[in-house]
C-alpha cells in the first residue's frame, strides 16, 4: 500500500458522524506519510476518551493508558527507546483536567515527543459535561446543571508560559494545514504540543462559531519570538488564530542524558561488590 | 564471662552525626571480626527532635537490634531522660559532662561522664563531638583503636587528610579518658569466631539497588519518598555509569507511568516509593496488570495511614499491595526478610516480572530499608536471568490464549507486529471487546499466570524445633527478631519453630496449610507491625483458622523480647 492509507488501520472509528477526529486522523496519515515514517517504528500513545480509540486507527504500535497519563507514559517509552517516534494524544480533558499538570513537566524536560490534544471543548464520550476549554453554555442541561461558571483555560498561552517548544493550533476541518501541521510537530526536536479543535457534532457543535472566527497565523509572524506568540495567544476574542505561535530549539531531555552521562564501561557485579566493604 | 553480644545505642537531637558515628562503629565492629546488625529512627524533620541508632554486636550471627540497650551514649539530657528507663539493669551510660554538669543517677546503672564539647574543642574541632563519644565508647568494650582509626579513615578519607586527622585526634581524646579511668573495659564480648566466608556489610536499600542492578535493570523512574529514596540514590550510582536511565518524575503517578512506558518499550524498568506513593501507583498497577506489561515495584513501607509517620517503620500496605485498586488484577508480591533477600529477591522480581508480565510488589519497610548487617557475599550464579518471551514474526495476537497464560510479547519496532497495549478488556488481538465470554475468558488468562508463578517463587521458611507445640508465622522484616525469639522460648523449654512467609501473593497455600495442621502444634501466632493483624486475616480467610494476632502499631520493630514473651504467655495459657 502506498501514500496515507499505508498508515491507516482496517478499523473503522467508532467516533459520531461528523465527529472532528476524522478529519485529525486524515491528516494524521498523511503527515506521517509525508515524513515516509515506518508504523512499525512509531508508538502513539492514547489516554481516555473520544481520542482514547485513536491509536488503533492507525498501523503504528500503540498504548491507550489510564485517564491524563499520555505524557509521562510516553516520556518513558522515548526514553527506552530514543530511535522510537513517539506521539502522544488526548483530548482537552485528558490533557488539560486530569493531565494538566504534567503539561508542564514535559515542557520543562523538552522530551522529544509531538502532544495532540484534540479539543473539542467539552468532555464527548461522558455526554457533554464542561471541560477545561468549554468557554460557551451550548452544551446540554443534563451536563450542565448551573450552565457554565468557570472560565476557560487558553491551552496556547498556558504552552507559550511553560516554555513548551513547539506550540501550534489546527483545525479538523483543514485537514491539508493541519497535516501539514502535525509533520512540523513529529519533526520538532522536543516536546511539540498542538491544539487541535475537533468539534463534537453532538455535544457541542462548535463548526460554525471556528468557522467563522479561524484565521491563520500570517508569515510576517515570527515564532522564535515568546512575547508575540503570547500576544497572539491572548487576543482572541473574535478570532481563533491557526498556525505556529512558538518555537525554541533546545536541548531535549534525551540529549541532557546524555550530556550528564558518564561515559563509563558498565562495570561488573563482582566489582561493585568488591567496592562494598568486604570482610 | 564475656557477653555473647552487646547491643549499644546513641541517642541524641538530629544533627549530632550519631548515623555517621554509628556507621563508623559498625565497620569497627566488623573489622574486628564480630557480626552487626544497625537500627535508626529519627524524626521527619531534618534538624530537632530525638533520634537514636542502634547497633548491636557479636559473634555470627546477629539476626535483629536486639532490645534495651547494654550500653547508652546519650549528648544531651533529653535523650538521657527519653532513654533511661530502656536501659538495661547493670547497664552503662556515657553522656557528655559538658552539657550534663548534674546527672541523676539510677541504681544499677553506671555512669561515665566525658567532657564531649570540651575534648573536641580541644582539637579545634567542636562538631567532632560524635568521634569523642566513639573513642569512649570504643574504650568501654574493648574496639580496639587501630580498627576505630581504620573505619574513621575510610568514612572521611575523601574529605582529605586534615579533616581524617581531626576526627581521629578527637576519637584518641574520647578513648583515652575513659581508659585512664582505669576500669575499662567495662564489658566484655565473645571473640569472633574463626572467618568461614567472605561478607559485606551492606545496608537494605544498597541491596535492593544492586539486586535491581545485577538482574539488569536499566530503568528506574520514582520521586523522592521517605524511606524509598536512597534506592532512586543508589540506583542513579550504578545505572548512570552503565548506560541506564534513573529519572525523577514530577509525582509517584507520572513516575510509575514512565517505567511502565520504558518496560513496554522493552527496558528493565522499575519504580520505588512508600505508602502514600504506592496508594497513588494504585490505579497503573491495574493497567501494568491488564495491558501485561513487566514492572518492579518497590514498597518501602512507613507507618500509615495517609502522612503518618515519614520516618517510622510498619507492615501496613499487605492489603493495599494484594488487593489495591478496583477491579480483579493479579500481581505478585515479595516481602523480603533480610538484607540476603533484599539483593536475591529484588533480582527474582525481575525475572518474574519479565516472564509473567505483570506487576511484581517488593514490600520492604522502614527498618530493612535503614537496617546494616553484615551478609555473606551476594553470589551471581543465584540470580534467574530476566527474559521476555518475544513474540515471533507473523504471531499477531499480542494477548494469545496460551494454556500458561503467557503470551509472547513484541517490543515496539518489531517488524510486523505492531499493537496496541491497553487498559481496555481487550480480544487476543489487542482490539477492545466487552464480549461477556471473552472477558471472562482473558480474566482467566491473565490469573492463569500466577498459577505457573507459584512455582518460582520462594517458599515460606521454616526455623526451629522440627514438632513445635507454639508456631509463629511472620512476613518481611521481622524474620530475625521471630527467629531470636524463638531461640529464647526453645532456651527455656517452650517447642517453637516459625515459618517466615518471602512470597504474600500468591501464597504457597500448602506449605502454609502444612505447617498450620502439624499434630504437634496448638497455638499459632502471627506478629505483625500493624495494627489490625492483616496477615493473620489473610491466613484466616485462606485456611479458616484464627491465628492469634500479636500486632504492634508503634512505628518501632520488634524486639525478640517481645516475640518471645507472647510464645511464653500462649505456651502457659495452653498449660491451663
Amino acid at each position: 500500500m502506498r501514500g496515507p492509507d499505508r498508515i491507516r488501520s482496517e478499523l473503522e472509528p467508532i467516533w459520531c458522524r461528523g465527529c472532528g477526529n476524522y478529519g485529525i486522523l486524515n491528516a494524521f496519515c498523511r503527515a506521517l506519510d509525508s515524513l515516509e515514517m515506518d508504523p512499525d517504528r512509531v508508538v502513539v500513545v492514547s489516554g481516555i476518551g473520544c481520542s482514547g480509540r485513536f491509536p488503533w486507527f492507525v498501523r503504528t504500535y500503540g498504548f491507550h493508558v489510564v485517564h491524563g497519563r499520555v505524557l509521562p507514559v510516553a516520556t518513558g517509552i522515548k526514553l527506552a527507546n530514543p530511535s522510537l517516534s513517539v506521539i502522544g494524544v488526548s483530548g482537552d480533558g485528558d490533557a488539560f483536567a486530569i493531565g494538566g499538570g504534567h503539561i508542564i513537566h514535559a515542557a520543562r524536560r523538552n522530551v522529544d515527543i509531538a502532544y495532540l490534544v484534540f479539543d473539542n471543548f467539552t468532555y464527548g464520550q461522558t455526554r457533554g459535561q464542561a471541560s477545561p476549554t468549554s468557554d460557551e453554555d451550548r452544551m446540554p442541561r443534563h451536563a450542565l446543571p448551573y450552565g457554565l461558571i468557570e472560565e476557560p483555560l487558553n491551552p496556547i498561552a498556558l504552552a507559550i508560559a511553560y516554555d513548551v517548544s513547539f506550540v501550534a493550533r489546527g483545525f479538523s476541518g483543514d485537514v491539508e494545514f493541519l497535516s501539514d501541521l502535525i509533520a512540523k510537530a513529529i519533526s520538532h526536536k522536543g516536546f511539540a504540543m498542538i491544539d487541535i479543535i475537533s468539534p463534537c457534532y453532538t455535544f457541542n457543535n462548535t463548526w460554525d462559531m471556528v468557522k467563522e472566527k479561524a484565521e491563520r497565523i500570517g508569515p510576517e509572524h515570527d515564532p522564535t519570538d515568546r512575547a508575540e506568540a503570547f500576544k497572539l495567544a491572548i487576543a482572541e476574542a473574535d478570532r481563533i488564530y491557526m498556525g505556529i505561535f512558538y518555537v525554541k530549539e533546545k536541548p531535549t531531555l534525551g540529549e541532557r542524558l546524555m550530556m550528564a552521562r558518564r561515559m563509563e564501561s558498565p562495570p561488573p557485579l563482582e566489582e561493585m561488590i568488591g567496592k562494598l566493604r568486604v570482610f | 564471662m564475656p557477653a555473647r553480644d552487646i547491643v549499644i545505642r546513641l541517642a541524641a537531637g538530629t544533627g549530632e552525626g550519631i548515623q555517621v558515628a554509628g556507621e563508623i562503629l559498625a565497620v569497627a565492629a566488623v573489622r574486628t571480626g564480630w557480626d552487626v546488625f544497625t537500627f535508626r529512627t529519627y524524626p521527619a524533620e531534618i534538624r530537632g527532635g530525638p533520634s537514636y541508632f542502634q547497633l548491636r554486636l557479636g559473634r555470627i550471627p546477629i539476626l535483629s537490634q536486639g532490645g534495651d540497650p547494654d550500653i547508652m551514649v546519650v549528648f544531651d539530657e533529653d535523650s538521657y531522660i527519653a532513654h533511661l528507663h530502656h536501659i538495661k539493669p547493670g547497664g552503662l551510660v556515657i553522656y557528655d559532662s559538658d552539657s550534663m554538669p548534674k546527672v541523676k543517677g539510677v541504681p544499677g546503672i553506671e555512669l561515665i561522664g566525658v567532657p564531649f564539647s570540651s575534648l573536641a574543642g580541644k582539637v579545634g574541632f567542636p562538631r567532632a563531638r560524635n568521634m569523642v563519644a566513639l573513642g569512649a565508647l570504643s574504650a568501654a568494650f574493648g574496639i580496639p583503636m587501630d580498627k576505630l582509626e581504620g573505619s574513621i579513615s575510610e568514612r572521611f578519607g575523601d574529605r582529605g587528610e586534615e579533616i581524617v586527622g581531626r576526627n581521629i585526634a578527637a576519637s584518641r581524646l574520647g578513648f583515652s579518658f575513659v581508659m585512664d579511668l582505669g576500669k575499662a573495659p567495662f564489658y566484655r564480648v565473645s571473640p569472633p569466631g574463626p572467618k568461614v566466608e567472605e561478607r559485606i556489610l551492606i545496608t537494605g536499600y544498597q541491596a535492593i539497588a544492586l539486586g535491581a542492578y545485577a538482574a539488569g535493570c536499566n530503568f528506574l523512574a520514582a520521586y523522592p519518598i521517605t524511606p524509598a529514596t536512597p534506592i532512586m540514590e543508589e540506583l542513579s550510582r550504578l545505572l548512570l555509569p552503565s548506560g541506564g536511565i534513573v529519572l525523577q518524575m514530577e509525582d509517584e503517578i507520572s513516575a510509575i507511568g514512565a517505567a511502565i512506558g520504558a518496560s513496554y518499550a522493552g527496558a528493565l524498568a522499575m519504580t520505588a516509593t512508600s505508602g502514600p506513593g504506592f496508594s497513588l501507583m494504585t490505579e497503573m498497577i491495574g493497567l501494568a496488570s491488564m495491558a501485561e506489561i513487566p514492572l518492579v515495584i518497590v514498597d518501602a513501607q512507613r507507618a500509615g495511614p495517609s502522612t503518618g509517620m515519614p520516618t517510622k517503620t510498619e507492615q501496613s500496605d499487605l492489603n493495599a499491595a494484594i488487593y489495591g485498586g478496583h477491579g480483579e488484577a493479579p500481581r505478585i508480591v515479595l516481602a523480603p526478610g533480610t538484607i540476603a533477600d533484599c539483593f536475591y529477591m529484588t533480582a527474582r522480581a525481575f525475572y518474574l516480572a519479565e516472564r509473567y508480565q505483570m506487576p511484581v510488589i517488593i514490600m520492604a519497610d522502614m527498618a530493612i530499608i535503614q537496617r546494616m548487617t553484615t551478609v555473606p557475599a551476594f553470589r551471581m550464579d543465584r540470580i534467574p536471568v530476566p527474559e521476555r518471551i518475544r513474540a515471533r514474526p507473523g504471531s499477531t495476537k499480542r494477548y494469545a490464549m496460551t494454556d500458561s497464560g503467557i503470551s509472547p510479547m513484541p517490543i515496539p519496532g518489531d517488524r510486523g507486529l505492531s499493537y496496541i497495549a491497553t487498559g481496555l478488556e481487550h480480544d487476543e488481538y489487542g482490539n477492545p471487546s466487552y464480549d461477556p465470554a471473552m472477558h471472562e475468558a482473558m480474566t482467566s488468562k491473565r490469573w492463569r499466570k500466577l498459577k505457573g508463578a507459584l512455582d518460582q517463587l520462594i517458599p515460606p521458611v521454616r526455623y526451629g524445633i522440627l514438632d513445635p507445640e507454639i508456631g509463629v508465622i511472620g512476613w518481611g522484616s521481622t524474620e530475625g527478631a521471630i527467629k531470636e525469639g524463638v531461640d529464647m522460648a526453645i532456651d527455656h523449654g517452650i517447642k517453637a519453630s516459625s515459618l517466615h512467609i518471602k512470597s504474600l501473593y500468591p501464597l504457597h497455600l500448602n506449605e502454609i496449610r502444612r505447617y498450620i495442621t502439624q499434630p504437634s502444634l496448638k497455638a499459632v501466632i502471627v506478629p505483625e507491625l500493624n495494627f489490625t493483624g492483616q496477615l493473620a486475616d489473610l491466613i484466616e480467610s485462606k485456611m479458616g483458622i484464627a491465628p492469634i494476632k500479636l500486632t504492634k502499631a508503634q512505628g518501632l520493630p520488634f524486639s525478640p523480647q517481645e516475640i518471645f514473651e507472647e510464645i511464653k504467655r500462649v505456651d502457659e495459657e495452653m498449660k491451663v
